[in-house]
């Protein structure tokens, strides 16, 4: 996305409360649903790294929630 | 030992031992023995024992990637590593490759400033593979540890 201003859009996420509201699931559980290692879960969480679209999905459907009500944009 | 909770667990420490392996015991030893061997050998007896020296470094290497790549043989390329592994080895394999470009340059040009700098000629195959091998495990277990700080 491109910005008018200098901020610049990151991607945040609820994966952590979402994992609490899913019977306080591990990040190994939650890497093991969508088929990932658990630090890719443990650097998403963190806000390191941006996950395919695909995971995103994934990760969502595990929930059973949108992925927007997961993942997020915001201004730094 | 604790038992491993899952095959993804197991994946990631296998790749995480074969950069550790690559790094200390192939590129970090290798390229130590390189340069004690440049420095405290004659030349006759480096060109008598480079190959055998080079072989029994790189057979813990070696070993660890064929369990690696016989743990992998039946999934799909693109399913050997996940979305942030990709991530890592591509970043990995890139500064790699220019900063051992870089460096095997300066040596080129170094051996042709220093005419009676014969070395070159027989380590330049396992010096560009050390090097190259430990720039890409080292940057491999760098960007695990920050994932993790």
């Amino acid at each position: 996305m491109v910005s008018s201003t200098n901020k610049q859009i990151k991607l945040g996420n609820n994966l952590r409360r979402c994992r609490f509201e899913h019977n306080e699931i591990s990040q190994q559980e939650l890497a093991n649903a969508v088929g990932v290692t658990r630090l890719t879960t443990h650097s998403i969480e963190a806000g390191k790294f941006n996950p395919s679209v695909s995971l995103a999905l994934k990760i969502a459907k595990f929930f059973n929630k949108t992925v927007e009500e997961i993942f997020y944009l915001y201004e730094e | 030992m604790k038992k491993l909770e899952s095959s993804s667990e197991k994946i990631t420490l296998s790749f995480l031992i074969l950069s550790i392996c690559g790094f200390i015991f192939t590129g970090l030893l290798g390229l130590a023995i390189l340069i004690a061997l440049s420095i405290f050998s004659p030349l006759w007896a480096i060109k008598k024992g480079i190959v055998a020296v080079c072989a029994v470094l790189v057979i813990p290497y070696a070993s660890i990637v064929a369990y690696w790549l016989i743990m992998k043989i039946r999934e799909k390329v693109t399913e050997w590593y996940d979305e942030k592994q990709f991530q890592n080895v591509t970043k990995a394999g890139l500064i790699s490759f220019m900063s051992s470009i870089v460096i095997l340059a300066i040596l080129f040009v170094l051996q042709n400033i220093l005419t009676k700098f014969p070395l070159l000629d027989l380590i330049w195959f396992p010096l560009y593979f050390f090097i190259a091998l430990l720039i890409f495990s080292g940057m491999i277990i760098y960007m695990n540890k920050r994932v993790l700080d």
